[in-house]
């Protein structure tokens, strides 16, 4: 197991590893839905272990666990689930690899660039999902009418 | 609400004509059990200027700094209220009140073993 250095003195890997997660989904839920219950788990064990001998109370991974209430939709909530972790196999493909996945009542596809100079821009509001893989470029989309899609913006 | 035709018509793992593999992965690569690894270039530049000068200012971390320094300096020049750089969606404070208050909430249901609530009570998030 690899295990980063900075956790040495720190007991809040949740305040720096989770905030970036919590950040993007906060900015893309603005006026949409608000938070309103916070569950946290933690797995431990690795980084308060020999080599690295963190202060006991360190985490390894943080689990938060959060409600989301829509506030046009009394009915209408979701829920978010943010895990990150001190600790990485070593040999796992990349320094971070963070991702993405959303499944939701609405997904809005928007045709690609080229197509936009053209009247037949489409847009497409649906169910669906989105998957964003921070080691490989693009995102994936599904929507109920199309299926899942790859799509490139580099 | 499993979205309908979750089908793999083009996922993830194919390659869309004109890149190669390798552009298509970040990070590194085992290859014969060697680690191989790529340069992230959207994230980091490591290598120095044509003068070998630092030339990772358009790498992670530095253009918000740069940001934030602008903005001080337009606040402490009088040509900029801080108010504005909350419109601008810089992470003032009142943009990021609330990502705080969800990883507090995390701590406290860590610490506490228990669910934390999360309100609005006169224009302010409280923790229940």
């Amino acid at each position: 197991m690899r295990h980063q250095s900075r956790c040495l003195h720190n007991r809040n890997g949740s305040y720096y590893l989770s905030s970036h997660h919590i950040d993007i989904c906060c900015w893309i839920l603005q006026d949409k839905a608000i938070p309103t219950r916070v569950v946290a788990s933690a797995a431990t064990g690795i980084a308060t272990s020999e080599p690295y001998s963190c202060v006991p109370e360190t985490e390894d991974t943080i689990t938060l666990l959060v409600d989301w209430q829509s506030l046009t939709s009394p009915k209408h909530k979701g829920t978010a689930v943010y895990t990150a972790s001190w600790t990485a196999p070593l040999r796992s493909g990349v320094h971070s690899a963070q991702h993405w996945y959303y499944m939701g009542e609405k997904v809005r596809r928007i045709l690609p660039l080229f197509k936009l100079f053209s009247k037949k821009r489409t847009i497409i509001v649906a169910q669906g999902d989105i998957n964003v893989d921070q080691a490989h470029r693009g995102y994936d989309v599904t929507v109920d009418d199309t299926g899942k899609t790859w799509h490139n913006p580099f | 609400m499993t979205p309908a035709r979750p089908g793999t018509t083009r996922s993830s793992t194919c390659v869309p004509v004109g890149h190669t593999y390798l552009e298509t992965i970040r990070g590194s690569l085992m290859i014969g059990g060697h680690d191989f690894f790529i340069a992230r270039l959207h994230s980091m530049k490591y290598s120095p200027s044509e003068s070998g000068h630092f030339d990772g200012q358009r790498g992670y971390g530095y253009i918000s700094i740069e940001k934030f320094v602008d903005a001080a300096r337009s606040v402490n020049a009088g040509i900029a209220q801080p108010i504005d750089f909350d419109i601008q969606g810089l992470p003032t404070i009142t943009n990021t009140v609330l990502t705080t208050a969800i990883l507090n909430a995390g701590r406290i249901s860590l610490d506490e073993k228990r669910p934390v609530g999360i309100a609005k009570e006169d224009g302010k998030w409280i923790l229940l």
